[in-house]
């Protein structure tokens, strides 16, 4: 039986518009479904005016003076330990079973600088731990992206974040923004 | 700019006064020209209008897009590709070909962007690789469902960007093979197929992109590069019988295949041929690079091709300052190698010559 170009475009064109709407759905279910952790987060900048008002997201965590980078950042695997109400990088694996016997398992990886030691006449620093799941900007109208950007600048390095990254972790290991916390205030992504 | 009927009434006039063509017979000759389409004002105006409401729509979309909720974001976009889509369809319908070709590939163009503006509204982390080939994938099927050639090409253009995106390109054996590998010979065969030449000048492209992944594949070996450009010159020969069968715009692939086999060969020459010594083909590569220049040119014009006449000329000009190049400041070895170019040149061209006149 040949179809004519007509019902064929047609057709085609529902099953592109119905993917796009199965993707929408099922993001929307696995964010939903996933478990959530808190990230803490440090100021990048600058945001891109051509893409929309977003927040850049750079989730990391410090490290005090004495303590050691966890190993296999560059592995395909995160794991994810709590630590009071957030959660802190373990360590890397190469698997996720790997992973889960450190923690709770995430796609991704992340890199480390090492605290510095304190010597005669220079100060210890903190380590930084970056981490990288692919979640790297929050849509969020103009007036609270320039609000959000102004805490994490204002954020002190020797006080406690002010900002966090709402994470869901669905099963398939995916870390999807599920919206930020700041000063306490929960910002979640809503459908509308 | 005067029209093919124009200039044919100036060439009757000239026969017919030269006794060629007779008087009688200039009317009907000229009334089975048809009349070169014209724009009228009303729709010019018409076209005009229809392109200022258009911006007016988008400008006016762009300006609230902020304030507008989320779905009803969603909603426009879809609409604005099913919208495409359907008007394609319709053109389809009515046998009006071009206008279904265009919009098909607009609705193509909006489709890939819905994907980047869909996770950009839902804040869905994306991974631009798997964008890429999803609007590729989308857009290859659109022309395939309704022969839009418009919508090939901006599949195999989205097919291109998933290939360069977060690629290593120089892994070695470790790269992942691109999708072109697929889509590029598929491409081919719709462009003859459908003896449309953008979207032959893109496939072969997207051929010669593929030849590229292989050379890089194979860590620039010299021995595979050589073998390559021998496939790719295959290749050419191969477009050349078609082009010669009068197969339209197989004469793209001729010229671009017979390009990329030269290119090929030339950087194989460059290529050490032994990790230990680290040399390469030497002045021999250059002299058989040379004569292969020299012939393609001649046969550029005897198949009176003009891009492959071009690739020929900018070929012998590449390898000559090649072996300038590699013979230094020695002008006498220079003078003699080119000596012995030319004295081949004329042999083989008075060869021809008395094959042709004894034929």
């Amino acid at each position: 039986m040949k179809v004519n170009a007509a019902p064929r475009i047609l057709i085609v064109a529902g099953l592109c518009a119905a993917a796009l709407i199965g993707l929408v759905v099922s993001e929307g279910f696995a964010r939903q479904s996933g478990e959530e952790v808190l990230l803490p987060m440090e100021a990048v900048d600058p945001r891109s005016l051509l893409s929309g008002h977003y927040v850049l997201l750079n989730p990391a965590q410090r490290l005090e003076p004495g303590q050691t980078c966890p190993t296999g950042g560059d592995l395909e695997w995160v794991a994810l330990q709590q630590s009071g109400d957030i959660y802190v990088v373990a360590g890397g694996a190469e698997s996720r079973e790997q992973a889960q016997l450190l923690g709770l398992p995430v796609k991704g990886h992340f890199t480390c600088i090492e605290p510095g030691e304190a010597l005669p006449g220079v100060e210890a620093t903190p380590g930084l731990v970056t981490l990288s799941l692919g979640i790297d900007r929050f849509h969020i109208n103009q007036t609270e992206a320039l609000r959000i950007e102004q805490v994490l600048r204002e954020q002190n390095v020797d006080a406690a974040s002010r900002a966090f990254a709402i994470v869901s972790i669905g099963r398939d290991g995916r870390g999807r923004l599920k919206g930020l916390q700041i000063d306490g205030e929960r910002l979640e992504l809503t459908w509308l | 700019m005067a029209s093919y009927k124009d200039k044919l009434k100036q060439d009757l006039d000239r026969w017919i006064a030269e006794g060629l063509v007779a008087a009688d017979k200039r009317e009907p000759i000229l009334a089975s020209i048809p009349e070169a389409r014209r724009v009228d004002a009303a729709t010019a105006l018409a076209w005009v209008g229809a392109l200022l409401l258009g911006i007016a729509v988008i400008t006016f979309v762009a300006a609230n897009w902020d304030a507008t909720p989320k779905l009803v974001r969603f909603a426009v976009l879809l609409t604005a590709f099913l919208g495409l889509a359907g008007g394609g369809a319709w053109a389809a319908h009515k046998e009006r070909n071009v206008l279904s070709n265009i919009l098909l590939m607009v609705a193509a163009l909006v489709f890939a962007a819905s994907i980047g503006l869909t996770g950009q509204i839902f804040d869905i982390a994306g991974d631009p690789k798997a964008a890429s080939y999803g609007a590729g994938v989308a857009a290859f099927a659109l022309a395939l469902a309704g022969r839009s050639t418009g919508a090939a090409v901006v599949g195999l253009v989205f097919i291109a960007l998933g290939d360069f995106a977060d690629r290593e390109w120089f892994a070695g054996s470790e790269s992942e093979a691109p999708w072109m590998l697929l889509f590029a010979p598929l491409a081919g065969y719709l462009a003859l197929r459908w003896a449309s030449a953008p979207l032959a000048h893109v496939a072969a492209l997207g051929i010669l992109y593929c030849f590229g992944w292989f050379t890089a594949r194979f860590e620039v070996d010299a021995g595979a590069a050589f073998f390559l450009s021998i496939i790719l010159g295959g290749m050419a020969a191969g477009a050349r019988w078609l082009y010669t069968q009068d197969r339209p715009f197989a004469g793209v692939f001729y010229g671009w295949f017979a390009w990329g086999a030269l290119l090929l060969f030339a950087i194989a020459g460059y290529v050490p041929i032994s990790d230990e010594t680290g040399q390469n083909a030497g002045i021999l590569h250059r002299i058989v690079w040379l004569a292969a220049s020299g012939g393609l040119l001649a046969l550029g014009r005897f198949d009176r091709h003009s891009l492959v006449t071009t690739v020929g000329v900018l070929s012998i000009i590449g390898a000559i300052c090649a072996l300038l190049s590699d013979l230094g400041l020695d002008l006498l070895a220079a003078a003699g190698v080119f000596l012995l170019c030319a004295v081949a040149a004329l042999i083989g061209g008075l060869m021809l010559r008395r094959k042709a006149k004894t034929s």
